[in-house]
């Protein structure tokens, strides 16, 4: 394996000197809601952002947090009859909802390509390898049956799996979890895809796997120059492999800035919480991980607030009442190109961390010993119990994963 | 027989609603409390045809009337009449005896000592389960309307016999749906818990498990009714049911075909009253199924 | 070895036993029943020497397990006796009327697999749609149609009425292609027209799980089209129940066509057995029951062995 470049600013960069203008992906106000009984659940909320050639994108969030449903929805991947996707996605200058059934279907695949969490139910376990690569590459590209073959047996080597040939014919189930993970890889990539949305690719991998998955992707993006969005509940895999990071939270973008402003000065106190429980080397032996007390809920329609209130050691009364926009911190400036975000930074929180009028409402708070949402504060780390929260009933929960 | 009610038993019933948006969901609960209704309605009706035939002020079902017969629906003759001049209407009510009789007593035999047996099986495990199993795959194996054909070439046919072999035969069928719920409600924690308890065997068995397996049979059962009649029915079309003249609805649909060049009137009655218990039944074993399964989810 | 072969190697064992047990019993039959079987089989108007013969030839006078394995003996070797009524070989008759049964059986199946399989898997695609709904309410419409009502019913429609179609009878294959095939298919829609919606239900339910699974979505965001996904990402992973189905089914399509051949009139197994019932020729009547059990225990057999050949994890032994 290749080693990971540490500064990858300079690589978009190479890109757009290529000449190819605009951004690879645009998205404007993604919305993704499912109709249930008890409401309408809102699964992605209003999500806009960028994506420059070459470029990777994490998106954080805890599971439940929409990040998932956010990748299915810009490929219009969201099929289930009571869902509704609405907003703008332009795919390398294609608005995907003007074209036809067939026209979207052609890029998907050979435009963007995804890859799961889990290669064993993402496979189909009754195809070899070799075919399931093959027939996308029989679906985009004009080749004959013996260069399907021979693209396939390079593929298969180029994402590390020995004795390419004879896997060609082996089932998903006869691999490894490692290899299973690389063969989904090397599917995925079979048309060239200039967009690679990774969902989690390392979640149902052992530690040293993942680590070599990543490795991997990362070697295949620079060498196909392709744009990635990797998602994933993990900042500790984000961290030195995107350029830029979108934390998500209850469907809706709360944190938005280049990799580095993030990890350095993160702003909303949800990207705190996830920055608090990653382990890091530099931890003394024996510091406690800090946990955000409560899960993600389900959000309905309609309803009013920071979502992240509940769970929020800064929470206000007018947390309560509104929810905070997004917003660019003030200093990295609104930029006059709206697709250059390169340097934006933008939260949705009305007392963010690193501000006066946010640590005033944090001090507040633990004089109290309680938020304005009954969230009972118990010590400085922030670990704290929440109060019984009336949950919404398990099939909205299941609607929208 | 046997294996059309078999598919039955193996098919886990899965919600046909799990996907489907709310108001869907909404509209089909309304729709099936509807057919459930009229479901029920038509089976109460069927079984007080069969019990009250007698006392009711009908036409005498056997009485011939050479001059009127294949009669289309008339004041008179309400559905028509037969090749003989015999009054549709009151055969078909009359039918409704032998339909309910010859399914009653065969599905009465098949649960009481299927249900017995697969609750042994299931509970006792070990050589009981086996040898139970083991008989029942050889049963299995014949195609009931071919082993009770055969049976029958042995035994000699009368109403009795059919509902006997019938029952008979369906005790496989019933043993595993026993034994299988059997099975899983002794996993369950609160059989567990008596079983560490120390409460006693008997008190386990009909206290704990037979409520727990009564539903998931009698579902069965409703479904099974269904196919003994529809067995009826064909035995009546290979001349191997009851004598006539008694009036069976097989009989009558089988009558019917010898004038289906003049008429088809004759076969519509009978085929009605046949279809719509038939599809009473099974809709109301489904109905049943649904909400054994909706309860187990919920436990 | 491949391991779909031995995992069907590894069942033999138990196959042969339910063959044996099978087998056994239907030899019961004429031996269980009570009194003389030899007057049981020619009746009461049979001279004491006809019995006489009959015990001898029956060897009724030898232990039940030795007559047993004369018996099986006899079987194995293509001997199923020879029918008192008739004086014809049990086997020779059976062998003449078996490729009418056979086709009968075979068109059915395969026509109410061309309906069912299409119509379940849009069933699942479109999942609480209108044509899911009704098809839902159809299937359940169409199970409570026996068989014997809807050749009836066939019979009135397109044999009496229109008289597109024969309504009785038989042409042979090799006389008159044609004529056979008209011959078939009245019948065969009665036979299968149940099982349409038995299929259609098992495999409806199957795809529902398939659909919903990551592969699915995997496949999509392959950019295949719907009509492949369906059928190499979804149908053939769902089609496990449905193979098992058809297993369970060719006994009720057996028992079905018992039925259908008489009401159609057509020379096959099922009307032999009725005809020997009804003359009381308990010889055939044994030997029909004989080759019709071994032949549902091997079909099964069979179509259980194949699910290894459809889903390789479960020939790998996984999920077995």
């Amino acid at each position: 394996m290749t080693s990971v470049p540490t500064d990858r600013t300079t690589a978009p960069a190479t890109d757009d000197a290529m000449g190819v203008d605009g951004p690879l992906l645009d998205v404007t106000d993604l919305r993704t809601t499912f109709r249930t009984p008890v409401g309408d659940v809102v699964a992605v909320d209003g999500v806009s952002f960028t994506l420059r050639r070459g470029e990777t994108l994490g998106i954080v969030g805890e599971s439940g947090s929409g990040k998932s449903m956010l990748a299915r929805s810009v490929l219009r991947l969201v099929e289930q009859r009571n869902a509704t996707v609405t907003g703008r996605v332009v795919l390398d200058g294609h608005d995907l909802a003007t074209l036809s059934n067939r026209e979207l279907r052609r890029r998907r695949g050979r435009v963007a390509a995804m890859i799961f969490q889990d290669p064993m139910t993402a496979l189909n376990g009754t195809m070899r390898i070799g075919q399931q690569i093959t027939e996308s590459l029989r679906e985009h590209l004009p080749m004959g049956r013996g260069e399907r073959r021979a693209a396939a047996i390079d593929l298969l080597r180029s994402v590390g799996i020995p004795d390419a040939e004879r896997h060609l014919r082996s089932y998903p189930h006869e691999l490894s979890g490692g290899m299973r993970q690389r063969a989904m890889i090397a599917i995925a990539l079979a048309c060239g895809p200039k967009l690679l949305i990774a969902d989690e690719p390392t979640t149902a991998l052992d530690v040293t796997m993942q680590r070599q998955v990543l490795d991997l992707l990362d070697t295949e993006q620079r060498d196909r120059s392709m744009s990635m969005m990797l998602i994933t509940h993990d900042l500790g895999v984000v961290a030195g492999r995107a350029d830029r990071i979108m934390v998500m939270y209850a469907g809706r973008v709360v944190e938005h800035a280049p990799a580095d402003r993030l990890f350095a000065a993160p702003r909303h106190p949800y990207t705190d919480g996830l920055l608090r429980s990653v382990p890091r080397v530099s931890d003394e032996p024996g510091r406690e991980l800090a946990t955000i007390p409560g899960s993600p809920r389900v959000v309905l329609d309609g309803a009013v607030g920071c979502p992240f209130a509940p769970r929020c050691d800064r929470a206000q009364p007018d947390c309560l009442d509104a929810n905070p926009p997004l917003t660019p911190v003030d200093g990295t400036s609104e930029p006059d190109d709206l697709h250059d975000t390169r340097s934006l930074h933008e939260h949705a929180c009305w007392y963010p961390l690193g501000t006066e009028r946010g640590e005033r409402a944090l001090q507040a708070n633990r004089a109290a010993g309680t938020t304005a949402a009954g969230l009972r504060l118990t010590d400085m780390t922030g670990s704290a119990d929440t109060a019984t929260e009336p949950t919404v009933s398990d099939t909205v929960a299941r609607s929208a994963p | 027989m046997a294996e059309m009610l078999d598919v039955a038993a193996d098919q886990p019933v899965t919600s046909a609603t799990a996907d489907a948006p709310a108001e869907v969901i909404a509209r089909r609960r309304r729709r099936w409390r509807v057919t459930t209704v009229l479901s029920v309605g038509w089976l109460v009706l069927t079984v007080f045809a069969a019990l009250a035939a007698d006392l009711l002020p009908l036409i005498d079902p056997n009485l011939v009337d050479a001059k009127n017969a294949l009669q289309p629906p008339s004041a008179d003759h309400w559905l028509g009449t037969d090749g003989l001049g015999r009054d549709q209407f009151s055969r078909i009510v009359h039918g409704a005896q032998v339909s309910v009789l010859v399914s009653v007593s065969a599905v009465a035999v098949g649960m009481l000592v299927g249900g017995m047996l697969g609750l042994l099986a299931g509970y006792v495990r070990g050589r009981v389960e086996g040898a139970i199993l083991a008989v029942s795959d050889v049963v299995l194996a014949f195609p009931g309307l071919v082993l009770l054909l055969v049976l029958l070439a042995y035994i000699g046919r009368s109403l009795f016999a059919i509902a006997v072999i019938v029952g008979i035969l369906s005790i496989p069928l019933y043993a595993r749906v026993a034994r299988a719920n059997t099975l899983s409600v002794t996993e369950r924690e609160f059989v567990r818990a008596a079983t560490v308890l120390g409460a006693d065997r008997s008190r386990i068995v009909f206290r704990e498990i037979l409520p727990n397996i009564i539903l998931p049979l009698t579902a069965y059962g409703f479904v099974a009714l269904g196919k003994v009649i529809v067995l009826e029915g064909s035995l009546a079309f290979l001349g191997l049911s009851v004598q006539p003249p008694d009036p069976t609805w097989g009989q009558m649909i089988a009558d019917s075909k010898r004038h289906l060049s003049d008429t088809i009137w004759p076969a519509i009655g009978p085929s009605v009253a046949m279809f719509l218990t038939v599809l009473s039944l099974s809709l109301v074993g489904d109905r049943m199924r649904h909400r054994i399964d909706a309860r187990a989810e919920a436990m | 070895m491949n391991p779909a072969v031995s995992r069907t190697l590894r069942r033999v064992p138990r196959l042969v036993l339910t063959l044996l047990a099978v087998s056994f019993c239907t030899f019961l039959l004429t031996n269980l029943l009570p009194g003389d079987p030899a007057l049981t089989i020619l009746g009461e108007n049979a001279s004491d020497e006809q019995i006489e013969a009959l015990r001898a030839d029956l060897r009724l006078d030898d232990p039940i397990l030795v007559r047993y394995v004369a018996w099986l003996g006899d079987a194995l070797t293509g001997d199923l006796g020879t029918s008192y009524r008739t004086g014809q070989s049990v086997t020779d008759a059976i062998i003449e009327r078996l490729p009418v049964t056979l086709e009968l059986g075979i068109v059915s199946l395969a026509l109410s697999l061309i309906v069912a399989i299409p119509l379940g898997v849009w069933s699942a695609y479109r999942a609480g749609g209108l044509v899911d709904r009704f098809l839902t309410t159809a299937s359940f419409g169409l199970m409570a149609v026996p068989g014997f009502m809807l050749a009836l019913f066939l019979i009135i429609v397109f044999a009496v009425r229109l008289g597109w179609l024969p309504s009785t009878g038989w042409v042979r294959f090799s006389e008159d292609p044609v004529g056979n095939i008209r011959s078939v298919i009245l019948p065969a829609i009665a036979l299968g027209a149940n099982e349409i919606a038995v299929f259609m239900r098992v495999l409806r339910s199957d795809m529902l799980t398939t659909l919903n699974q990551d592969s699915i979505t995997m496949a999509r965001a392959k950019g295949l089209s719907a009509g492949r996904i369906l059928t190499f990402h979804a149908l053939r992973p769902s089609s496990l129940s449905l193979v098992t189905i058809i297993g369970v089914q060719i006994g009720a399509i057996i028992g079905g066509s018992v039925i259908i051949e008489t009401m159609f009139a057509l020379p096959g197994v099922g009307r032999l057995l009725i005809d020997s019932i009804a003359e009381r020729d308990l010889v055939t009547v044994q030997g029909l029951a004989l080759v019709i059990g071994v032949s549902v225990i091997v079909v099964n057999f069979i179509t259980d062995s194949i699910y290894g050949f459809i889903d390789p994890r479960i020939r790998d032994g996984r999920n077995a």
